[in-house]
């Protein structure tokens, strides 16, 4: 199909398989979207030495059969890694992932480096929501 | 009675407190978006059958046609 913005501009998307109610559609209708993400990131102390670990989830639903086209996706994403290394002269420090890899990262905050311990286990979590519906415009 | 119900009010605002603080010793940080978007529909085809015999259809551009 193809759609056109509010700034004018074109451009054509190819529905997937799991796309229902595409008969529905008709030139004119409205396209509606929201996406949120949030991203948060926080240093806790590790006494019980906890190794890093990921897990996700997802959750995903779409309209009726017979209804105006429409889906909402919700997934999220748990991260943890361990401190392995702090370098307060060179700003970095080391996290160990569940892969077991090692990478070294710059801190943007040299406070935060003070504040934080090796063996410390880094928490990221990464959420993200995306709703679509389709409205004909004048339909209640 | 109510010494004991201020005592423990006192615990928990005290624990809670403290709970903040070790919250707020080690570094954390949060962001999020959110993003709006609207277009209008202006035009669409069905699938057509695929020129491939391995495809049951293509998806909309013909595999041997430019966009």
């Amino acid at each position: 199909m193809t759609l056109r913005n509010r700034a004018g501009e074109e451009f054509t998307l190819t529905a997937s398989d799991e796309m229902r109610n595409l008969a529905q559609l008709e030139p004119g209708d409205a396209v509606l979207g929201e996406l949120i993400e949030e991203v948060s990131i926080s240093v806790h102390a590790n006494p019980e030495g906890l190794d890093p670990a990921a897990a996700a989830a997802s959750l995903n639903g779409r309209a009726k059969a017979g209804s105006m086209p429409g889906g909402v996706l919700v997934d999220e994403a748990v991260i943890t890694a361990v401190v392995e290394a702090i370098d307060l002269e060179t700003n970095t420090f080391k996290l160990r992932g569940p892969a077991g890899n090692v990478r070294e990262f710059a801190a943007r905050n040299p406070e935060n480096l003070r504040r934080a311990a090796v063996g410390d286990l880094v928490v990221i979590t990464i959420k993200r929501a995306l709703g679509v519906v389709v409205e004909r415009p004048g339909a209640d | 009675m109510k010494f004991q119900i201020l005592l423990l009010t006192l615990a928990l605002v005290s624990t809670l407190a403290v709970a903040d603080n070790h919250a707020a010793s080690k570094p954390a940080i949060a962001a999020s978006r959110k993003i709006n978007f609207s277009a209008e529909i202006i035009g669409g085809r069905p699938a057509e059958p695929s020129c491939d015999p391995a495809q049951p259809r293509w998806r909309g551009v013909h595999p041997h046609r430019k966009r």
